[in-house]
């Protein structure tokens, strides 16, 4: 018989995304055995990140200061908006320091499968910062899987009576990857999209 | 642990875990089948495009004993709906499609019959065809395959053979003679009684190259969604999102 001060952390841990039973016993039995302050210090992580983050009024993003670090920094171009489906997404196109424009956060996909139609993603607020000037291109970052590309088109099908450039991230094969491995929608899709060198 | 290789359309794909992907797909065989695909998240995955909705695929897979949900070993391409979903309504109307085949198809029992309407329909959308036409003949066929569809010949309630116009009565769940009719029967249009009666003749490639009206394909998809509703207690997901693109 689990004490029920443990099975209250092992039942809440298992709601968290990707965490089974045996997993939130695991991670359980594991905060147990470090100190008080360890364990302290991780329930203070989660009530201030609950407390003070927010998202941001302008792109969505997840920010603790309004407007975000990203739409309030002067280097960054304005003219240029990345549109991504979620806040962490960002993290992964920042990383590659090539991109110096802003970003807009959709807060999802279309997804029919999931009722999840145009009036539930965040395509208007995208419409209202194009429309209000000073936007050249619209980069469409979506994922590269069926609900990506019906939202790139559903965004495409909006900007286009806009004067604003709109382009998709490209297709193609993974950097380290084997060509004998490529189905062919990749590979159809990636000489589609290929370059002159 | 028993291998199996088969062909199949893949209906819908999960996340799960870390990489992984659980994945619904529709075999001739063995109907609708759940396995996971392990790694199939990574940007690097074997899987490539070959799990996105509605792909047809050959797939080799391992059935555990006392575990309903199989592991996928391999998945080969056979052809990808993905150049059809360059278009947004053959993209909704895709994800209608697998919705309304994964409502309906059973586990564990040969489902050829919905497979081929599946395989033949999404071949329609990728030759180009109206996602509506498409639709309304999935739809249609879909309930005549569930057993659901009313008969359009003989009357619901006495079992006298029908004649034009069509009387629907929503009471009786199906179509009426004159003498079973109740004053608020619904009298159905010849030419939506038409277009019903071509969809069950007609292989899908001429319906959708056919010149039914617009508004006679969605006053047979109204029809067909009073069915639908009628034996799920509830309406597709996905039925007002794509109402709503087919009508933009």
């Amino acid at each position: 018989m689990t004490a029920p001060p443990l099975a209250n952390l092992i039942n809440e841990l298992s709601k968290l995304p990707g965490v089974g039973g045996k997993s939130a016993s695991r991670i359980a039995y594991y905060i147990l055995k470090r100190t008080t302050g360890e364990a302290e210090s991780l329930a203070n992580a989660i009530a201030d990140v609950k407390a003070k983050i927010f998202r941001c009024s302008t792109c969505n993003n997840m920010t603790d200061v309004e407007p975000c670090a990203i739409c309030s920094d002067p280097r960054r171009d304005a003219g240029v908006i990345c549109v991504v489906e979620e806040a962490f997404n960002i993290p992964t196109i920042e990383q590659t320091r090539d991109f110096h424009g802003v970003f807009h956060v959709l807060l999802g996909a279309l997804s029919p499968l999931k009722g999840v139609g145009p009036q539930d993603i965040d395509v208007a607020g995208l419409l209202k910062r194009v429309q209000s000037g000073g936007v050249r291109e619209v980069i469409v970052a979506t994922n590269p899987n069926v609900e990506g590309e019906a939202t790139a088109l559903y965004i495409a099908q909006q900007l286009h009576s806009l004067e604003v450039k709109t382009t998709r991230l490209a297709f193609g094969l993974p950097v380290g990857g084997d060509l004998e491995y490529a189905d062919q929608v990749t590979m159809s899709k990636a000489l589609e999209g290929r370059r002159e060198i | 642990m028993r291998p199996q290789r088969t062909e199949a359309i893949i209906l819908h794909t999960f996340p799960a875990r870390e990489r992984d992907k659980l994945v619904v797909f529709l075999t001739p065989d063995h109907g609708k089948v759940k396995g996971y695909a392990y790694g199939a998240r990574s940007m690097r995955t074997r899987f490539g495009a070959s799990l996105e909705p509605l792909a047809k695929v050959r797939i080799g897979y391992v059935e555990r004993e006392n575990d309903e949900v199989v592991r996928i070993e391999s998945v080969d391409l056979i052809r990808s709906l993905f150049p059809a979903q360059q278009n947004l309504a053959a993209s909704v109307a895709a994800s209608y499609l697998a919705e309304t085949v994964d409502t309906f198809a059973q586990s564990g029992d040969p489902a050829e019959l919905i497979y081929r309407l599946l395989d033949r329909t999404t071949e329609a959308l990728l030759a180009g065809a109206s996602p509506l036409h498409v639709v309304a003949y999935a739809e249609v066929w879909t309930l005549r395959l569930a057993g659901i569809l009313p008969s359009l010949r003989n009357c619901n309630v006495c079992d006298e053979p029908l004649g034009r116009p069509l009387r629907f009565d929503a009471h009786a769940h199906g179509f009426v003679c004159p003498n079973c009719a109740p004053v608020d029967a619904q009298v159905i249009a010849n030419d939506v009684a038409a277009a019903l009666d071509a969809i069950m003749r007609t292989p899908v490639g001429e319906i959708a190259a056919s010149e039914i009206a617009a508004d006679v394909l969605f006053e047979v998809r109204s029809l067909a969604a009073f069915f639908r509703r009628n034996f799920l207690g509830h309406e597709l997901k996905s039925y007002e999102i794509l109402s709503g693109v087919l009508r933009a």
